[in-house]
């Protein structure tokens, strides 16, 4: 009894402290941040114009010359994006990485471009071999261990 | 991040190779390990309770994305390790090992400007650069990956792995 109290106890702390951490990451954010967040494009736009800024976000709308993209994060905000750049392997709905300077009129004049999903497809195509991959480590886990509910934890599977 | 698939491979592959020379290390701490590779992708608890709503709630700065990063995984790892009923230290162990093999692939991931996520925080604050190698939709990734799984099994289960090396 003795040990199953030791071992909640130290898995209530290290819970305790992943939450702890989230809030230390969280509010160190602006360290590891190069420019703003969505979250201050939205609110503060006109304070961050001619800083250098790093946007992911589903792409709107492609033409020969411009990108429009919606960048994600606690708040959405809309912007264009410019530059020689301009990745030609991507689509409506695909999802990029932004990396450039943020100019007046909601644009940012892109220094660098990364095309994670060129079409909404290749998220299906992560999602389904997360699936898989959860489903691949579930099952060879489950082949080597059991649940025992009186010794209360994870226990080798004698005949796996 | 890659997708989970090439993950919970890659750390199978990653510790039945080290299996190799670690006689402790069986199948059954092996297959720990690839359920350790899943842990830094739990981040995406945020999809359903968002950074916001947690820092509406508690009144403080928040971001699940400490999850995925070394102090995360060896927290999160300590968790898992208290549900197994005897070698809770090596499960441990091996709970990081595989999360780990996660967050060194995730680190070479290509990221506009050059620096990946802050993956070694907090022993490393800041974002380590990023050698650029691939995006996760790349089909590339799996394919590589899977033919390494194939290449593994197959020396697993001959004498070569564990033969002893010439005098």
């Amino acid at each position: 009894m003795v040990a199953e109290a030791t071992r909640a106890t130290i898995a209530v702390v290290c819970l305790v402290g992943l939450l702890g951490l989230c809030v230390h990451y969280g509010a160190t954010e602006a360290e590891r941040s190069p420019g703003p967040s969505p979250e201050q494009l939205d609110e503060e736009y006109d304070e961050h114009v001619g800083e250098n800024v790093l946007l992911f976000g589903t792409v709107l709308s492609v033409d020969d010359d411009e990108m429009t993209v919606e960048a994600n994060g606690d708040a959405a905000v809309e912007v264009a994006v410019t530059g020689d750049t301009a990745p030609d392997d991507v689509a409506a709905g695909g999802f990029v990485q932004v990396y450039g300077e943020l100019r007046p009129d909601r644009s940012v004049a892109a220094g660098e471009i990364v095309v994670v999903n060129s079409h909404p497809a290749d998220e299906w195509y992560k999602l389904g071999a997360s699936v898989v991959g959860v489903l691949v480590a579930a099952a060879y886990f489950l082949r080597h261990w059991r649940l025992s509910l009186s010794r209360i934890g994870w226990e080798v599977r004698r005949d796996g | 991040m890659a997708e989970l698939l090439s993950h919970v491979l890659i750390a199978f592959v990653v510790l039945t190779v080290a299996s190799w020379r670690l006689e402790w290390l069986t199948k059954r701490w092996v297959a720990v390990g690839m359920v350790g590779a899943i842990f830094p992708d739990l981040e995406q608890i945020g999809t359903l309770v968002s950074d916001a709503a947690v820092r509406e709630l508690l009144g403080v700065p928040f971001n699940w994305a400490a999850i995925h990063t070394l102090g995360g995984v060896v927290l999160l790892s300590g968790v898992a390790a208290m549900t197994f009923s005897d070698e809770r230290r090596r499960a441990f162990a091996v709970l990081v090992a595989g999360a780990l093999t996660h967050l060194v692939t995730d680190g070479a991931k290509m990221y506009a400007g050059g620096y990946a996520s802050a993956w070694l925080y907090p022993v490393v604050r800041s974002r380590p650069p990023t050698p650029n190698l691939y995006v996760s939709s790349d089909v590339r990734v799996l394919s590589l990956v899977l033919a390494a799984t194939i290449l593994v099994v197959w020396v697993d289960r001959s004498d070569i792995a564990t033969a002893d090396p010439p005098d």
